[in-house]
């Protein structure tokens, strides 16, 4: 052993990999990200959302702790890969090795020496990424990120390198180092990084369903290599308070320690191995040369490779093979043509990717991850959903993206490098191949590692579809997505790729390029800056639909990809021009870069450039003039600087009646609306004007006044009535209105999801937006972005006493007639009763009357297929028939039961209508309920949730709980609505299906509340507005628990007859009632009336989550039974009533009905924050599990540690 | 005509490899030689079209083959000096491979039954079937052979071609050699003397990327005659000798230096006797003319004339036709 000799190739190695352009390359993108990231853009999801409120550093122990996993697997993982998988193959290629073998290097000095070099290499890599994170969340001075920067304190970056980062960096080094010298194939140390990517980042960070047993989740913390999942599951998911996170040190528990030592310990392992390896093939190949049996071997084959020729003038050769100057005189060349050239190429390329055995390893893994993926998405509420292939090949694209532009920049830049690699380029290269057909087929024989991802994430879709057993599998959907949306990206990118090797000439400096080129492009997409024009990858900028295929934003997304293939021959003629193959001359490189003749060669790929450049332009024109453009932009802000401050808190008059007729036309996406609104002064004073607002897509408006024509003042888009006489108190006028115009109007700026539409093969429009019909008064959220949008509003406690107006539509319910005129064969719906469907030859005219006034209304067209209940229609796409039975029973059961519960239903007929998945969502229209086809229609009853029922229950409950009782405009009067209609499905679920039905989605709300309540943003269920982080999970299902643990405080009759009575007070205004009105509304439905304050005190006026820890568990026999003890903590907050049970055997039996063989003792105990009890429980059975809440009826934290297996 | 002009080339450093050579190539075997470094594999490359020069032109007969290098790749067969095949692939297939890419065929064969008698050419026969990773360094060199004569090429570029080769091969690969040259031009790149004197009626000689002489072999071999002479000196007294003669090779036989020395004029040692020269001596006469008194231009006249003549034939191997 010579330390001497291990430190020269230590030094050597270390200086090789610190001075290749990829390392530097590596750095330089790291400083952008850790600069962009110092702007406080990721950071905990913790802390308070008000001006001065505690917010969560970017500087603690924690915040980086959760940044430094990231940037190590996702970034740097892939240079190290690159490092250590070709350190060993470079000197192979380079053929030192013999000369280094014939040293007195040992092998493990050598293999040592270049390991250590790569992990001092990397480390200094990490240490830079540190200090770089030092410097600019404390060295840099920016003002506008001071509330996220904490105090400097060195341990809060060292801790987590310590931790996190480097045992990841040791293992992402030493596995690819012994995979690179174990197979001598430098794709398979690329595919590492690669595979690290798919299994971290799509499958070990982010699946985490609340059904996910815990046992499981604990062993998936231990196994993901960079921690991060460990780091969420114990710290992150449930908030634990900003000022936890900004000054508290991450908590270490022994698994976890053990986990980092493992995968320190198996990147340091992979060394040893690989020294050890190395040792055994040198040592075989001496043994070979020195075995006799094998120099026999050798030599006879020698001997025989060396027999004297056999030329054809010779022996009995002659006549068989023809002399050597026949032979040269029968054969002709001439060059092959540019595509039998690039076959030949790709063909060779084609048989080497075949005989990589890691291509298969890796479809094998892209099989499971895709499948997981599938059969365990979520949707909507937690549910599991139904996929198709449409979307499966939808949502699998950006994972394809990601997975093919990385193989095929390995495999793509190690082609191009192949010839100079073995030694072959000479002869290849001296080849009349045309230099296009040589990099045209690499580029083709490579395209198969594309096509790899594609097959093995369809082999796993189409067996996750097998496995649903309920959609169809159909190609159609893959190819047209595949093929239309990421081919364009693959050449793009292996035309790139093949560009810049060949302007580079070396594979670090393209890694290096590429690696930047990707990363700066995702960072990009997830701090959402990028459009149609710079996102060449596509990236989260389609969504699927099986109604509507690629409808929406149709001419960007077609542009964009044109453009991204106009690039390929641009990228083409730069690789063939730039493309080394006749090595070039220095001098005249140099030459060649002065300002004439680099002009000429500029002129001469102008033509290349030409058609990227046409489309870019035109792309950018598109965006510009989009919805999303400046134009659009201006236009908004101009209503908002010009109106905010006249209008914003102006009277309006209140609707009686809307009497609107649309004409569709879908193949232009546009509309022409004319119809009269009937307005009254409800005021008790006289009104001089008033305003409606129009849309920014609206063309040739015209309006009337009580019947004839008026000009109202247009303040860019509102539209200021002023009558000849003020309006009297009770005076009503008419205003007509007339325009037609496209929705959407324009191309968006990157895709996304799109609420309202008018599509060829589907229509929503509703009254909320300015879509089809104008608005009453200033619309708030017109012109609003990040440099003008105001602080959440501060309510007084006093507010609900106010006379407050309504959550959405009109303060005075109306009445509405909507008549619609679209295709024949087109199904148009809207709210109310059918009165009249008048035919032509090809359109139809369906007239909808409502003489039971509404709040707000709507239209939704399609091409449906019908199922009649008996008072309800599911409107259905004849794709999607799977749930429909289902939903209109628990449709027809609903409807009878929240009747009878909370009042009587005034309509007659209610419709459900599926509309295209552009945006994810249901709204309750009075009769007329749009559900996006992923909510309800493609969802998937899990083991213990039937999904149909809560997500049809919930979208029902909103006839009652948003139409027939419209919640007041402030805070706590979204729970009325979203919240009441949570607990409607829980009664709904216990009718239904008992009492397990109610409990599991109790549960479910319970874990989602749980993980993403934001600790010290969250508020009283009455001060929640939705203007908070956290407030959705408040309002959906803190607020269904707090009301059903009301139905338990008051008793269930009692809640049910207060909610009746509630209704029927509060549900036509003027004043719209907010979650105080509740609470005093059902004081009188109590028993216990000091009871019931001191609840409705602690759950609607505090925030209040208990928690419940089992300690000392233990059971054993007494007398003729048993005697269960244990300790119970409250360990949360609030002061609350809870059961404990001892249980023997599983209460309810696969099916859901109560298991008759379940025996159980129960005791209760009243427990404030902080305090402890114990229990003592005797049983006359064995008991085997000891249960706190057995009913769930007390909303509370980690409920899975408030049980206890005896 | 394989025509050289002016050529110029400088590396970076910079590192001048070819110092505005000038040359014509007539059909027939024409030899490069020159020391390690001379230039001739930078030259060799340059015409090959695998390297851009700094300056000056080349023409294959009457074509620019600078300006456009595909044209002189449809008529190359080139053996480098240096080189490899894919390791993945088996010699048959890799030379299937190479000769698809050079558009090679032949009439009433197929591919695969001319790739098999390429290979019976250069006894590769029983090994065609086997990776090109376990090939030896001379089956290497064989199989670049094969490719390099395949497709009738009118130039044929070999750079060090005998490298790797036994004996046996090496003289079978001369006969072969002298078969080709006899209607297309043969460049042959070597350093090793006898190999020109063997097999070229023409050669060059190059060193430091300069053109120092071009004639025919026994041209050259006649200049030096009679100025060598050849006498044996103790170890010890060789320095003296060197300092009063030009010794052009010195071997330790025996205890005692072997010497030859260059004597133009005078007598020479006692004891050293006039030997018959060899183009070796030519060589060494020329390289040591040239360290000592810098490097010369060719002189006017030497550059070949395109008056070719007959290539000698190469020494066969016993039982060889």
């Amino acid at each position: 052993m010579s330390w001497t000799r291990l430190l020269a190739v230590f030094h050597l190695e270390l200086a090789r990999n610190l001075k290749r352009p990829m390392f530097w390359t590596m750095m330089i993108v790291l400083i952008l990200i850790v600069f962009g990231l110092s702007n406080g853009n990721t950071r905990i999801s913790s802390g308070s959302a008000t001006v001065g409120g505690d917010e969560a550093w970017i500087t603690s122990e924690f915040s980086v702790a959760l940044i430094l996993p990231f940037l190590v697997t996702l970034y740097i993982a892939f240079f190290a890969s690159i490092a250590a998988g070709l350190a060993i193959i470079s000197d192979s290629e380079a053929k030192i090795g013999e000369i280094l073998r014939a040293t007195r290097l040992r092998p493990w000095e050598y293999i040592w020496g270049k390991g250590l070099a790569i992990v001092t290499a990397f480390s200094f890599a990490l240490a830079l990424t540190i200090a770089l994170m030092i410097f600019f969340n404390h060295g840099l001075p920016n003002p506008s990120v001071e509330d996220f920067r904490g105090p400097f304190q060195l341990s809060n970056y060292l801790r987590p390198a310590l931790v996190f980062g480097l045992p990841s960096l040791l293992a992402f080094l030493g596995i690819p180092f012994y995979l690179g010298e174990r197979t001598r194939r430098p794709a398979v140390s690329f595919l590492f990084p690669v595979g690290l990517l798919l299994v971290c980042g799509f499958f070990l960070w982010n699946w985490s369903p609340t059904w996910l047993d815990p046992k499981i989740d604990r062993l998936l913390m231990l196994l993901d290599p960079a921690g991060v999942r460990w780091l969420d599951g114990t710290w992150l998911k449930q908030d634990l308070g900003v000022g936890f996170y900004n000054h508290a040190r991450v908590g270490l528990d022994l698994p976890f320690i053990l986990s980092r030592l493992a995968w320190s310990l198996l990147g340091l392992c992979a060394i040893s191995l690989t020294s050890r390896n190395y040792a055994r093939g040198l040592r075989s190949a001496q043994g070979k040369e020195a075995s006799p049996s094998s120099w026999f071997r050798r030599r006879r084959k020698e001997t025989k490779a060396s027999s004297p020729p056999r030329l054809a003038s010779r022996g009995s050769s002659r006549g068989q093979v023809a002399s050597l100057p026949n032979l040269l005189a029968s054969m002709t060349s001439a060059p092959p043509g540019v595509l039998r050239g690039a076959l030949q190429v790709a063909r060779s390329e084609f048989g080497l990717l075949l005989k990589q055995p890691g291509i298969y390893l890796f479809s094998v893994l892209i099989v499971v991850q895709t499948l997981g993926t599938n059969l365990l998405a979520v949707g909507p509420f937690q549910t599991q959903v139904l996929l198709t292939p449409g979307q499966q090949a939808t949502q699998s694209l950006n994972t394809l993206t990601l997975l093919t532009t990385l193989l095929l920049m390995f495999f793509t830049a190690e082609s191009l490098q192949r010839e100079k690699a073995c030694g072959a380029e000479p002869l290849i290269y001296s080849s009349p191949l045309r230099t296009f057909s040589l990099l045209a087929g690499k580029a083709m024989g490579n395209s198969l590692v594309g096509l790899l991802p594609l097959v093995a994430v369809w082999i796993g879709g189409a067996i996750a579809l097998l496995l649903q057993g309920s959609v169809p599998l159909s190609l159609g959907p893959y190819f047209l997505i595949w093929g239309l949306l990421l081919l364009p990206t693959l050449l793009a990118w292996t035309a790139f790729v093949v560009a810049i090797q060949a302007v580079t000439s070396s594979r670090f400096a393209t890694y290096g390029i590429c690696l930047g080129v990707l990363g700066f492009t995702i960072y990009h997409q997830l701090t959402g800056n990028l459009d149609w024009l710079s996102n060449w990858m596509v990236w989260g900028s389609v969504s699927w639909s099986d109604m509507s295929v690629l409808e929406v934003d149709r001419k960007a997304l077609m542009t964009n990809r044109l453009l991204v293939l106009s690039t390929v021959p641009l990228f083409l003629a730069l690789a063939v021009g730039a493309f080394s193959r006749r090595r070039f001359d220095a001098a005249n490189t140099l030459e060649g870069l002065r300002p004439r003749p680099l002009a000429r060669t500029i002129w001469r790929f102008l033509p290349w450039a030409a058609a990227p450049l046409a489309l870019g332009f035109a792309l950018s024109l598109m965006i510009e003039r989009g919805v999303e453009g400046q134009a659009a932009k201006n236009q908004a802000k101009d209503y908002w600087k010009q109106n905010l401050a006249t209008w914003r808190d102006a009277e309006n008059p209140d609707l009686l009646a809307v009497d609107v007729s649309v004409v569709l036309d879908l193949p232009t996406s546009s509309l022409s609306s004319q119809g009269t609104y009937r307005l009254v002064n409800s005021r008790p004073e006289e009104m001089r004007r008033f305003a409606l607002t129009g849309g920014q897509h609206w063309q040739d408006v015209s309006w009337t006044l009580d019947g004839s024509p008026y000009e109202p003042d247009n303040r860019s888009g509102l539209y200021v009535f002023t009558p000849p006489l003020p309006l009297a108190p009770g005076e009503e006028t008419t205003v007509g209105f007339q325009f037609h115009g496209a929705y959407p109007d324009g191309a968006s700026a990157n895709g996304g999801q799109v609420s309202e539409f008018i599509l060829p093969s589907g229509v929503v429009l509703t009254s909320f937006t300015t879509s089809f019909v104008p608005a009453l008064g200033y619309q708030e959220g017109r012109g609003v972005d990040e440099d003008n949008r105001y602080e959440p509003r501060e309510y007084p406690d006093d507010f609900y006493q106010e006379e407050i107006p309504p959550f959405a539509g009109s303060r005075t319910p109306f009445t509405t007639r909507v008549s619609i005129t679209g295709p024949l064969d087109f199904t148009m719906n809207s709210v109310g009763e059918l009165q009249e469907e008048k035919l032509s030859e090809d359109t139809r005219t369906t007239i909808w009357v409502n003489d039971v006034p509404v709040r707000f209304f709507n239209i939704v067209g399609g091409r449906w297929e019908v199922e009649e209940g008996e008072t309800t229609s599911i409107f259905y796409h004849p794709q999607h028939p799977y749930n429909v039975a289902q939903m209109s029973e628990v449709a027809e059961a609903a409807k009878r039961l929240y009747s009878e519960w909370f009042y009587p239903y005034p309509w007659q007929h209610l419709k459900i209508s599926e509309f295209p998945a552009l945006a994810t969502y249901a709204q309750g229209f009075a009769t007329n309920i749009p559900f996006s086809e992923g909510i309800g229609f493609l969802t998937r009853p899990d083991e213990k949730t039937d999904a149909v029922t809560v997500v049809t229950g919930h979208e029902i409950a909103h006839q009652w709980w948003a139409n027939i009782l419209t919640p007041g405009e402030g805070p706590g009067g979204n729970l009325l609505s979203e919240g009441m209609s949570h607990f409607a499905t829980l009664l709904l679920l216990e009718e239904l299906q008992g009492p397990r039905g109610r409990m599991e989605f109790a549960k479910r709300m319970e874990e989602n509340y749980g993980d993403r309540r934001q600790k010290d943003a969250e508020r009283p269920l009455v001060k929640i507005d939705g203007s908070r982080p956290g407030d959705t999970t408040v309002t959906y299902d803190k607020g269904g628990w707090v009301f059903w643990m009301t139905l338990r405080q008051l008793g269930r009759e009692a809640m049910l007859e207060g909610l009746q009575g509630f209704i029927e007070e509060w549900k036509d205004g003027p004043d719209y009632p907010l979650l105080e009105d509740l609470t005093e509304f059902l004081l009188p439905y109590a028993n216990d009336p000091v009871a019931y304050e001191e609840f409705v005190r602690q759950w609607y006026f505090q925030v209040v989550l208990p928690e419940f820890q089992l300690q000392d568990v233990s059971r054993e026999p007494s007398g003729s039974g048993y005697r269960t003890t244990a300790r119970l903590h409250q360990a949360g907050s609030g002061k609350v009533r809870v059961e404990v049970a001892a249980t023997a055997g599983e209460r309810f039996l696969e099916d859901g009905t109560p298991n008759e063989s379940y025996q159980e003792t129960r005791a209760h105990f009243d427990l404030v924050a902080g305090e402890e009890s114990p229990i003592d429980i005797f049983t006359e059975f064995e008991p085997d599990r000891l249960v706190v809440d057995p009913d769930v009826q007390i909303l509370q934290l980690r409920r899975e540690q408030a049980s206890a297996d005896l | 005509m394989l025509t050289i002009r002016d050529l110029v080339k400088v590396y970076p450093g910079p590192v001048t490899a070819l110092q505005g050579i000038h040359l014509d190539i007539p059909q027939g075997m024409f030899g490069l030689l020159g020391p390690n470094g001379a230039g001739k594999s930078t030259l060799m490359r340059i015409l090959a079209g695998l390297l851009e020069p700094t300056a000056g032109q080349v023409s294959l007969h009457g074509e620019d083959i600078l300006k456009d290098p595909q044209k002189v790749r449809r008529h190359l067969g080139y053996l480098p000096q240096d080189f490899g095949f894919y390791p993945h692939l088996s010699g048959e297939k890799m030379l299937a491979h190479l000769l698809t890419l050079k558009g090679v065929t032949a009439r009433g064969r197929s591919l695969r039954k001319l790739c098999s008698e390429l290979l019976e050419r250069v006894n590769l026969s029983a090994a065609a079937g086997r990776k090109v990773k376990s090939y030896s360094g001379g089956m290497r060199q064989r199989l670049g052979i094969a490719q390099a004569i395949a497709g009738d090429p009118r130039l044929i570029i070999v750079d060090e071609p005998t490298a790797g080769l036994d004996p046996e091969e090496r003289l079978r690969f001369y006969h072969l050699l002298a078969e080709l040259a006899k209607d297309r031009i043969v460049l042959l790149s070597t350093h090793i003397v006898e190999d020109v004197a063997v097999l070229c009626p023409r050669f060059a000689l190059i060193r430091q990327g300069r053109l120092l002489a071009c004639s025919r072999p026994s041209e050259a071999v006649a200049e030096v005659e009679g100025t060598i002479y050849e006498g044996s000196v103790a170890p010890e007294e060789l320095d003296r000798l060197r300092s009063q003669h030009r010794v052009t090779q010195s071997l330790l036989v025996e205890g005692r230096n072997r010497v030859r020395i260059y004597q133009p004029e005078g007598s020479p040692p006692e004891g050293f006797l006039p030997v018959v020269t060899s183009l070796e001596d030519a060589y060494l006469v020329a390289m040591g003319n040239a360290q000592a008194g810098g490097i010369a231009e060719v002189p006017e006249g030497r550059h070949p004339n395109s008056q070719t003549e007959p290539t000698p034939q190469a020494p066969a191997p016993e039982g060889m036709s």
